[in-house]
């Protein structure tokens, strides 16, 4: 159980500071709506009623989007482009995508390769992409769901104040759903652009994502 | 050894360690428990791979879940 709790550990670490922040502005995006709610003499909902808001929902779902964009963004791009010195980006003359040989696809597959590695046509090309599609597939899911439950505030606002409803297509048009979006994107960008030029002069020893302490501050694409 | 990369020290070799693409995971010797550097624990066993496939798993479980719940949330005007 130790060495299976050793192995999971960075994943299970964040699993868990996951649960323990969701749980956190859940108690704290009651507190505020309900606070909202009695400053316009309206009735105040439940715990378990908040928990599935459209309120709290589209809270999570713009998060979750622009984190899984970023996600998407950085493995895409890296594949073509570089950073010179920074642990986020390929060796420079590694620029584009692998051959097969270098990526272990088809007859350069080892024994212990995943099997669509070793498969051809759909199926590998499939794998080959999978990461990249997987986090692109959940980016547009949550994107989709911040839509509806944004759009369903949006909503219960207009029609607090008397304004005409307005349709989900209608509603992504609308500034109100744009800002929300891009405010999230704004910072995952500005954390990627910066880690990935702060990997090339600054060192944390032993973790991952950064370079060996002693490593040139021109050595592309290494880590710890 | 104190030289080494710490992935290198644990036995792993990471996808973009050319020096190392022919290390292999948790190779079954004791010299190679003392470079986890925890110390006790016993060389890999065959439930691992599931561990592995645990912590997948509850990942997919977890995002298909809370896209899906919201965006019906949503959907309902709830």
């Amino acid at each position: 159980m130790r060495r299976w709790l050793f192995e999971q550990s960075l994943t299970l670490f964040f699993l868990t500071i996951f649960v323990l922040s969701l749980a956190g502005q859940s108690i704290a995006g009651l507190a505020a709506y309900n606070q909202e709610q009695r400053a316009h003499d309206e009735h105040t909902i439940s715990y378990g009623r908040y928990l599935v808001s459209s309120d709290f929902g589209g809270n999570v779902m713009e998060n979750w989007q622009s984190e899984f964009l970023q996600f998407t963004l950085i493995i895409l791009a890296t594949v073509w482009l570089v950073q010179r010195g920074s642990t986020e980006s390929k060796k420079l003359e590694e620029a584009g995508p692998e051959s097969d040989e270098d990526a272990r696809v088809g007859r350069h597959a080892s024994e212990d390769s995943p099997r669509w590695a070793k498969a051809q046509g759909l199926r590998r090309k499939l794998y080959e992409n999978s990461l990249g599609l997987a986090m692109l597939l959940i980016f547009l899911g949550a994107l989709f769901a911040q839509s509806l439950t944004n759009w369903t505030m949006f909503n219960d606002e207009q029609g607090a104040h008397g304004e005409p409803l307005v349709s989900w297509s209608h509603y992504v048009r609308e500034a109100d759903f744009w800002n929300r979006t891009l405010q999230n994107w704004q910072s995952e960008f500005l954390a990627v652009a910066t880690m990935t030029a702060f990997s090339i002069y600054l060192r944390q020893r032993g973790s991952a994502e950064s370079k060996p302490v002693g490593a040139p501050h021109e050595e592309t694409g290494s880590s710890g | 050894l104190s030289e080494e990369p710490a992935h290198r020290q644990a036995g792993l070799a990471r996808a973009d360690d050319h020096d190392a693409t022919h290390a292999q995971p948790l190779p079954d010797n004791p010299s190679a428990k003392q470079r986890l550097g925890v110390p006790g624990l016993k060389t890999a066993g065959p439930g691992i791979a599931s561990g592995m496939r645990s912590v997948f798993v509850a990942c997919w479980v977890i995002i298909v879940f809370g896209i899906v719940f919201y965006g019906v949330i949503g959907a309902l005007h709830y």
